[in-house]
C-alpha cells in the first residue's frame, strides 16, 4: 500500500481539513486507484461530512491498491496551515513507514519542505451511509455558499437555530427568532441558481453545526441543498478544483416528535 | 466504595466525552452522586455549603449544576434512590459510621490547628445524608422535570435492571459494584464534559465506559465467577479476605472456577462461611428489584418552584440560579435535536 497525491493549490485542502478537524477528532483518508475519500461523523452523530475527490482533479494522483491511513486531524490542520496560498501539497504514504509525509513547495521555486505525522491506530466505524443517501428529497435548489454564509451570520444574533423554508413556485426563506427580536432572509427564485422545489418544506437546524461549513464556502462557487420536513439537511457543495463534498445535518425536531425507542446503539 | 478492581477494567474502559452519550438516558446511581457532592462541595477548612438556617446544602448545589450540565448536553439523566439496605449492607454501613466519627473528631482537631488542609481530609470523610436531604434533592431533581425511581432495595441492581429493559442506555455509578449487579453498560466520572481537543494531555477524570461482556470476554470468566471475586477481594456487602486484591482473586476464580471451589479446597488464607456467600451471590444474583416503576418522563422545567427552593428557601445567590436557569430557558424553548442514527435504520 502507497500513494501520492498533489494538488498545486493547497487552499482546497487546508480548508476541507480545517472544516472536519472542528468537527471531530480522528479520521481515516481513503485512497483508492480512483478517487481520494474522507468520511467522518462527530461523535454526537448530528453531522457527516463526505468528501470525495477524483483521480483527475488531482495534478498527480499515484495509487495502485486501495489504502487507508487512520490520521489526527488537529495536528494535520495545524501541518496544513503551515502552508502558503500559493504552495503546492503532495502527500506520500508508503506502507513501510508508520507515517505520512506531507511535502509543501512554493510556487516557482524549489525551495520544500517536508512535515511528517505518524498515523493512528483508529478503529473507524462503517457509516450506514445508504438509507441517508436514499432519501427522496422534495426541495432541492442551488445557491451561491455566500448566501448561506450570511443567513448563518445574520441569524447567530439571534438564536442558535437557522429556520430553512422553501415554498413551490416562491422561492427559500430563511430565518431566525429570538427573545430580542427575529430576522428574515429571503430569496425570490430569480437568485437560484436552479430550483426543483414541490411543495413547502422547512427544518430547523443547529448553527453550531452549520458554522463548520463556513470554510467550505470560500472553496467552492456552488452549492446544493436538500430540504425535507424534519428530515437531515442535505448540502452538496462542489469544490473549485473539482470533487464534491456531501454534508448531512439531523434537524431539530418539536419534542413530541421524538420517537422514544431509538438512540440504544452503541457509539 | 465498592469492589476495587480499577486494574483489571483499566483494559477494557474507554475514554468518552459528553458528545458520545449524546440523547443517550442514563440510570445514576443518586446516593452514590449526592454522597460525592457533599464530600466534594466544601469551603477551604471543609465545611459543607449551608443556608442561613445552617442546614447542608452542598448536595443541592451539586445536583443543580450536574443535571443543567446534562440537559445542556442533551443527556437524558433519570436518577435511582436505594431503597432498604440489606442485612448485609447495614453491617458495611456500621462499619462506615464508624468510620466517620472518628473522622469528625480528628476534623475537629484539625480545625483547631487551623491545618485546614487536614481538615478537610477528614471532613470529606464525615459526610452524612439524612433524610430531609434526600428528600430535598427528590423534589429538586423533580422540578428540574427528571424522571427518579425509587429503588426496592440498592439503585445498582434497579439500574442494571432498567438497562437490560433498555429504559435505560447505560448505569452512572463510581462503584464497580454495578457490573456484579449485571449493569451491562456503566459510566464512571460521568461528571465533567471534556472538550474535543486533549491530545497530549492525559486528563485524569475523564468519563470512563465499561461494557460487562467485554470486560468478562477479556478476563475470560462468567458473571457468576466476577461475583465470587467479589466475595475475595471485597464489595458493599462483605469486606471481602485482607491481603487478596484484584490480581490474586483473579487468579484463584481461574484457576479453581468458583468460589465455593476454593473454599472446598482449602486454599491457603480463605475462610468463609458458604452461607455468607449464598447470601452474597444473592443479592447480585437476586436482586430485589422493583419491576413496575412509572413510566419514565422527562417533564417541563418548573423555574418557579426551582428558584423558591434554592433561593428563597436555602439562601443561594439569586444572580447564579437565575443565570443558570437562564440557559436552561434557553435550551428549553428551542426545538430538540436528534441525531442521524434515526435516518440510518429505516
Amino acid at each position: 500500500m502507497s500513494f501520492t497525491l498533489k494538488l498545486e493549490n493547497s487552499r482546497i485542502l487546508k480548508g476541507i481539513v480545517e472544516t472536519l478537524a472542528s468537527i471531530i477528532d480522528e479520521t481515516e483518508f481513503m485512497v483508492t486507484p480512483k478517487e481520494f475519500t474522507i468520511s467522518a461523523m462527530d461523535p454526537s452523530r448530528i453531522c457527516l461530512l463526505k468528501l470525495s475527490i477524483k483521480k483527475d482533479n488531482f495534478d498527480d494522483y499515484k495509487c495502485s491498491k486501495e489504502s487507508k491511513v487512520g490520521l489526527n486531524l488537529d495536528d494535520l490542520d495545524k501541518i496544513l496551515k503551515r502552508c502558503a496560498a500559493n504552495d503546492s501539497v503532495e502527500i506520500d504514504f508508503n506502507e513501510k513507514d508508520q507515517k505520512i509525509k506531507i511535502k509543501m513547495q512554493r510556487e516557482g521555486t524549489s525551495r520544500t519542505r517536508t512535515f511528517s505525522l505518524a498515523l493512528l491506530d483508529i478503529d473507524i466505524e462503517e457509516i450506514p451511509m445508504e438509507n441517508l443517501l436514499n432519501i427522496e428529497y422534495s426541495s432541492k435548489w442551488v445557491i451561491d455558499p455566500e448566501f448561506l454564509v450570511e443567513a448563518i451570520k445574520d441569524a447567530e444574533i439571534y438564536s442558535e437555530i437557522l429556520n430553512m423554508k422553501s415554498i413551490e413556485d416562491q422561492g427559500l426563506v430563511f430565518s431566525s427568532t429570538g427573545q430580542i427580536g427575529e430576522m428574515n432572509y429571503e430569496l425570490e427564485l430569480d437568485e437560484l441558481i436552479e430550483t426543483d422545489i414541490s411543495g413547502t418544506s422547512s427544518g430547523a437546524y443547529s448553527l453550531t453545526f452549520l458554522k463548520a461549513i463556513l470554510k467550505i464556502s470560500s472553496i467552492t462557487e456552488k452549492l446544493e441543498i436538500s430540504l425535507k420536513t424534519d428530515h437531515p439537511l442535505k448540502m452538496m457543495f462542489n469544490l473549485l478544483e473539482g470533487g464534491e463534498l456531501f454534508y448531512f445535518l439531523a434537524p431539530r425536531v418539536e419534542e413530541a416528535d421524538f420517537d422514544e425507542d431509538e438512540d440504544m446503539d452503541e457509539f | 466504595m465498592g469492589i476495587k478492581i480499577n486494574e483489571l477494567v483499566g483494559e477494557v474502559k474507554r475514554s468518552i466525552t459528553f458528545e458520545n452519550l449524546f440523547s443517550k438516558k442514563i440510570a445514576i446511581d443518586a446516593f452514590n452522586t449526592i454522597y460525592q457532592f457533599l464530600a466534594i462541595i466544601r469551603q477551604r477548612d471543609g465545611t459543607p455549603l449551608k443556608d442561613y438556617e445552617g442546614n447542608i446544602t452542598s448536595h443541592l448545589s451539586g445536583l443543580f449544576y450536574r443535571t443543567i450540565n446534562f440537559i445542556e448536553h442533551n443527556i437524558k439523566p433519570i436518577y435511582i434512590f436505594d431503597g432498604k439496605p440489606s442485612e448485609l449492607k447495614l453491617k458495611t454501613i456500621k462499619e462506615r459510621r464508624k468510620v466517620k466519627e472518628e473522622a469528625k473528631v480528628k476534623m475537629v482537631e484539625a480545625q483547631e490547628k487551623e491545618d485546614f488542609k487536614e481538615a478537610k481530609k477528614f471532613a470529606q470523610m464525615t459526610s452524612k445524608l439524612d433524610s430531609d436531604m434526600i428528600e430535598e434533592s427528590k423534589k429538586l431533581i423533580t422540578f428540574m422535570g427528571i424522571p427518579l425511581v425509587e429503588a426496592s432495595s440498592e439503585g445498582e441492581s434497579q439500574s442494571a435492571y432498567m438497562v437490560e429493559r433498555g429504559d435505560a442506555w447505560a448505569c452512572a455509578s463510581q462503584d464497580y459494584d454495578t457490573l456484579l449487579f449485571g449493569g451491562e453498560r456503566l459510566i464512571r466520572n460521568f461528571a465533567v464534559s471534556r472538550s474535543k481537543k486533549v491530545k497530549d494531555t492525559t486528563v485524569t477524570l475523564d468519563i470512563e465506559y465499561v461494557s460487562l461482556s467485554k470486560f468478562l470476554n477479556n478476563l475470560g470468566i462468567t458473571r457468576e465467577q466476577l461475583i465470587g471475586m467479589g466475595v475475595l477481594i471485597g464489595t458493599d456487602f462483605f469486606p471481602g479476605i485482607k491481603g487478596i486484591g484484584q490480581h490474586k482473586a483473579l487468579e484463584l476464580i481461574k484457576e479453581h472456577k468458583s468460589i465455593e471451589n476454593i473454599i472446598k479446597n482449602k486454599v491457603k488464607g480463605i475462610e468463609i462461611d458458604l452461607d455468607v456467600v449464598n447470601q452474597i451471590k444473592d443479592i447480585f444474583l437476586n436482586p430485589d428489584i422493583k419491576k413496575e416503576y412509572p413510566k419514565l418522563i422527562w417533564n417541563k422545567i418548573d423555574y418557579e418552584k426551582i428558584e423558591e427552593l434554592m433561593i428563597e428557601q436555602h439562601n443561594f445567590s439569586e444572580s447564579r440560579i437565575k443565570n443558570a436557569l437562564e440557559r436552561l430557558r434557553k435550551k428549553d424553548s428551542s426545538k430538540t435535536q436528534v441525531s442521524l442514527d434515526r435516518y440510518f435504520k429505516k
